[in-house]
């Protein structure tokens, strides 16, 4: 049974061999080139959570980073002539000002579940490059 | 009603479960009473899902508030449309769908396949099992039919959002290629339990096989027009889980596509071929598992929800038949060797070579898309993944598979010469050419000089190949171009429709390309009367309007609409009158839902959110380029005219297919 195969196609069992061999190591050279592509796209990629307290204590930093947190009541400022939004969020460990230079998403407002993408700068400010809202259970009964 | 209908699916359940051992003890005991009672309880099935949804559909229609579905996603002010398509607006109904279309299904391939061969039987078992979880599924999970105690008098009405052409058309043809895939994998499973050695189902599954892709296909593609159209962000791709979850199982099912051709042909791939639907089908389990078991949490859709009961039984069922699968293809090993490519750069190595990129791309989403989970448990770190791991990841990936589709048809069975490469040059510096002139024009980034010259190489190496076939024919039988091309067409009517596909895909490529490189936006705000000025056009803000709608009974439906009307002009002509607007639904937890506008050409839509509007008309607005995108969708429409040309019945091939 196991010999099926080469029965069904008589060749010289050398040659066989080495063009097996041939695929064997392009299928390896593929498998990781994906792997690598992969494994270096995810270290480019990460978007670390931290939250307030650990963003404050590693100070001022280039890094783009994600926090999440609430948004505090009554914090909303939304400038509409200069398109400018500001507003703080807080976890456990604390609260944190945010800028964002942007359209005002549908979803934000007090107490909101907000996570906040970009950078802690030297003011003391977060500057978010993005802003994304997460909407409430859709289903709930009422 | 609502009794009739749960009955409906208890019995349904039963049924099933019965076709199911009467179809096993039918094939094991080769006992044709047996294998007929099994269709015929199949049969029965449908009758009872068909009758279950006719009864949610009557219900949803004619506003029976008394069922808790009806009454959480239906109001009295609702369009008939919409009402319909509430059906499958929550997770029970489009539960319900599924099964539906899975029961229907089934009794077509039944009546066609189920006493046919040795493989008959056991596809009715597998069938059968499928539909039994689903009941299973429903029945313990989320029953569309609960009732109140006491019928109210009012529904609490459909979310807008999912108000909209895009949400009546992208969920049933999701849900549509998700059950079709029960399919192929059924067949697989029965190859495998019943131990038939040739490969004649690959030939029965191609249809259903293309059946569930293009439904897919279309699902995916409406659910991103939706999403550009409607969600408001500019974009029709967030690489959101939810979204994800419906990429992976396309994937690997256009794997399975081609691979199935292998085994067709060459009798090659006959591993692949039990592999491949085996996972398509556990993917589509897997997207339910994501949309609907709240494990994999996305930053869009639904937040902190606990893990659902749903997962429990998911996770079983995809144990088992992943264990089943594995174990039947080990024990049968000996039965699905056949031959294998011996070059890479062969035809069938081109094949196999497309067999590992779609599954290393289905295997970078996945990756994607449970990373943040996997790294909380394994590292225990809260961190996730930017859109442009996927870019990264993924994009050189996509580009080899394109390439792959220049290649293919250029090149022979078992190995190059120096004739395949000769055909190969002209495309290649055609395509060369082309991306020179793209460059001296102003394309200079590395991946979209890249992607033109491998899509430019595509469309020339379809060209080269449809000129040549013409002139092939022209001088064996003397028939004019047109004549011939006909002739072309209908005669190989499978590979044109193939060829079809791949320029569709190719046409996306371009599209998803420009929109995601040269995407430009600018904030404004303006009076009424001020012009902007955005890429070629001038846009004049004209007029603005803020009325109630609906505010006698409070419905999803009532809000206060900010609307503006904006001039578009191109040159000193007007091309077109925009509407952007915002809606504040009071009833809504989230009350502000915005409409864009958007004004569309081949070379570019101008997409228009309106951010702001202020009760003396100052108006705040982000106004978005995004070049090329329409031909996303025209390529959408170019791969299913592609898929219906592949599939469509031939003469010669139908009569074939009957006497074999």
């Amino acid at each position: 049974m196991a010999n099926l195969k080469s029965a069904s196609q008589p060749r010289a069992p050398g040659k066989r061999a080495s063009q097996r061999m041939r695929l064997v190591i392009g299928a390896a050279i593929i498998v990781l080139v994906v792997g690598w592509l992969v494994y270096s796209s995810i270290q480019g990629s990460s978007a670390y959570y931290l939250t307030v307290e650990e963003l404050k204590a590693r100070g001022p930093s280039d890094r783009i980073v994600r926090t999440t947190g609430f948004v505090v009541a009554q914090t909303i400022h939304w400038d509409s002539q200069r398109m400018i939004l500001q507003f703080e969020i807080a976890d456990k460990s604390g609260s944190l000002p945010v800028l964002y230079k942007g359209v005002r998403p549908d979803l934000l407002q007090d107490g909101a579940q907000a996570v906040v993408e970009g950078r802690y700068v030297a003011s003391g400010v977060f500057e978010a490059t993005a802003v994304l809202l997460r909407c409430p259970s859709k289903y709930v009964e009422k | 009603m609502a009794d009739i209908g749960s009955w409906a699916l208890h019995l349904s359940l039963a049924v099933s479960l019965y076709g199911a051992i009467a179809a096993l003890m039918g094939a094991r005991q080769r006992s044709r009473s047996l294998v007929e009672s099994a269709e015929k309880a199949l049969w029965a099935v449908a009758a009872l899902v068909t009758l279950a949804s006719l009864i949610l559909l009557y219900s949803l229609v004619t506003h029976d508030f008394q069922i808790k579905y009806v009454y959480q996603y239906t109001s009295t002010q609702l369009r008939l449309v919409y009402r319909i398509s509430a059906f499958w607006a929550g997770e029970e109904g489009s539960l319900l769908l599924w099964l539906w279309f899975l029961a229907i299904l089934t009794v077509l391939v039944a009546q066609k396949r189920g006493r046919s061969g040795p493989i008959g039987p056991y596809l009715l078992v597998t069938l059968a099992v499928t539909e039994a979880f689903f009941a299973l599924l429903l029945l313990a999970t989320g029953n569309p039919f609960e009732t109140y105690s006491a019928r109210p008098s009012e529904g609490v009405g459909m979310l807008p959002l999912l108000e909209n052409l895009g949400m009546i058309l992208h969920p049933p043809l999701l849900f549509l290629g998700y059950a079709s895939y029960t399919v192929p994998f059924a067949f697989a499973l029965s190859v495998l339990m019943s131990g038939q050695q040739n490969s004649g189902w690959v030939k029965a599954v191609r249809r259903w096989s293309l059946f569930a892709w293009i439904s897919l296909s279309a699902g995916i593609l409406t659910g991103a027009w939706w999403s550009y159209v409607e969600l408001g962000w500019g974009g029709y791709w967030a690489w959101d889980p939810v979204e994800n979850a419906s990429l992976i199982p396309w994937l690997i099912g256009t794997a399975f596509l081609h691979s199935a051709i292998m085994e067709e042909q060459q009798g090659m791939h006959r591993i692949w071929n039990m592999v491949l639907p085996t996972l398509a089908f556990l993917l589509c389990l897997f997207a339910t598992l994501v949309t609907r078991g709240g494990v994999i949490i996305s930053d869009l859709h639904g937040f902190s929800r606990h893990v659902q009961p749903i997962v429990y039984f998911l996770l079983a069922f995809m144990a088992i038949v992943l264990g089943v699968t594995l174990s039947l293809i080990y024990y049968r090993r000996h039965q699905l060797g056949g031959s294998e490519a011996e070059n890479l750069l062969s035809r069938e190595g081109t094949f196999l070579l497309n067999n590992l990129l779609f599954c290393a791309a289905a295997l970078i989403v996945f990756l994607g898309t449970v990373y943040p989970v996997l790294a909380q448990a394994l590292r225990g770190v809260a961190v996730s993944l930017k859109v442009s791991f996927y870019n990264r990841a993924l994009g050189p990936l996509m580009m080899a598979i394109i390439c792959l589709i220049g290649i293919c048809p250029m090149i022979g069975w078992q190995r190059l010469t120096a004739r395949h490469w000769r055909n190969l040059v002209p495309p290649a510096l055609a395509a060369l050419v082309l991306t020179i002139m793209a460059f001296s024009l102003g394309v200079t980034e590395l991946f979209p000089l890249i992607s033109t010259l491998i899509c430019a190489f595509v469309i020339f190496s379809l060209l080269a190949m449809v000129a040549r076939d013409l002139h092939a024919r022209h001088r064996a039988t003397g028939e004019n171009y047109p004549r011939a091309l006909i002739n072309v067409l209908s005669k190989a009517q499978r590979r044109y429709g193939a060829h079809l596909v791949h320029l569709a895909i190719v046409l996306m490529a371009i599209g998803v390309t420009g929109s995601t490189f040269y995407k430009r936006e600018q904030l404004v705000t303006l009076k009424p009367g001020d012009w902007a000025v955005i890429g070629d056009y001038r846009v004049q803000y004209e007029d603005y309007a803020i009325e109630t709608l609906h505010p006698e009974s409070a419905t999803y439906q009532s809000r206060i609409r900010y609307s503006t009307t904006l001039g578009i002009y191109q040159g000193q002509a007007k091309a077109s009158t925009l509407v952007p607007e915002i809606n504040y639904h009071w009833v809504l937890d989230n009350p502000w839902v915005t409409e864009v506008a958007i004004h569309s050409s081949l070379k570019e839509d101008l997409y228009i959110i309106l951010a702001d509007l202020a009760e003396d008309g100052r108006a705040g607005f982000q106004m978005i380029i995004n070049p090329l995108v329409n031909w996303i969708w025209i390529g959408g429409g170019v791969l299913l005219v592609g898929t219906l040309i592949a599939a469509w019945p031939q003469q010669r091939a139908r009569a074939e297919e009957e006497g074999g």
